[in-house]
């Protein structure tokens, strides 16, 4: 049986880079690091922002940080993806697939630049 | 030897001390996701490392649970109040569906191939560079022993018990 990620690994990050919460909440613009203990105890999960300012702060890709919602949420738009190429509607079903097989997707074209 | 394990599986190592608890959290042999040394003193001290104990198995869910092995005929020198905190913790991860295993202090000195503790402390640390500023000189004789130590013992344990496997486990519980 493949065993679940942990919803986040955000107390692992912060180790390796030898710092404490309220260093991390600084960086984020908290007083305090009771917001980053809640995330560390999975009490909490950070908005959209946050999440991103973490990534920032640790150099690590959200998905790999939050490793264990990303797979839950993989999984339910899987099966939905599912689902859905059983469906009535071709166009979604076709969408679907691609959902489900993403070495069949075409590559995406840049939407931002970077400075 | 190699041993086939789930890449994700987790293991709690808890190495207990007179002053608080070392702790160590593995997904896999080469993962380390948690460590530390949780210091606990004066009141209720043995009540508070139980509870500590269950917090990080509620945290983390681990699959097995490692600890020191406390057989009385393997002349363990560990004080009756440790060994009785070991007990509390094994039950602790029994009510909990987590599996608990034993590791002897001999086979974690023949699996680092040493008998100093601090020696296999430098060993860990360079192989989890992540730790290497916890890592304790020697001690002085003089000196009472550095509470981060225990943080080794525990990254000692689940490192044997990565490396000896579940099979050795096994057979060691049918012997």
């Amino acid at each position: 049986m493949h065993k679940q990620h942990l919803p986040n690994y955000l107390r692992t990050h912060r180790k390796r880079h030898r710092v404490g919460q309220r260093h991390v909440a600084f960086l984020l613009g908290s007083k305090s690091g009771t917001k980053i203990s809640r995330y560390e105890q999975f009490s909490r999960i950070p908005d959209l922002p946050t999440v991103f300012a973490l990534e920032v702060i640790y150099g690590v890709p959200a998905s790999e940080l939050f490793a264990g919602i990303f797979d839950d949420a993989r999984q339910k738009v899987e099966e939905h993806a599912r689902h859905a190429i059983r469906g009535p509607d071709p166009m979604l079903a076709a969408f679907a697939s691609l959902v489900l097989d993403p070495s069949a997707r075409p590559p995406a074209k840049p939407t931002t630049t970077s400075s | 030897m190699k041993h086939s394990f789930d890449p994700n599986l987790c293991v709690l190592a808890i190495d207990p001390a007179s002053r608080g608890l070392g702790y160590a959290v593995f997904e896999g042999p080469d993962a380390l996701i948690d460590w530390g040394f949780r210091n606990i003193r004066r009141v209720r001290k043995d009540v508070r490392s139980v509870e500590y104990v269950e917090m990080l198995l509620r945290r983390y869910k681990p699959d097995v649970l490692v600890l020191e092995s406390f057989d009385s005929d393997n002349h363990v020198h560990r004080s009756p109040r440790v060994l009785a905190l070991l007990c509390a913790f094994t039950s602790a991860a029994t009510k909990r569906g987590t599996r608990c295993e034993r590791i002897s202090r001999h086979a974690v000195r023949a699996v680092f191939a040493s008998s100093n503790k601090y020696e296999i402390a430098r060993k860990l640390a360079v192989r989890f560079p992540e730790t290497k500023h916890w890592c304790p000189p020697p001690r002085k004789i003089w000196q009472s022993e550095d509470t981060r130590i225990n943080i080794f013992d525990a990254l000692a344990l689940a490192s044997t018990y990565f490396t000896v496997g579940p099979e050795f486990m096994q057979r060691r519980r049918a012997a």
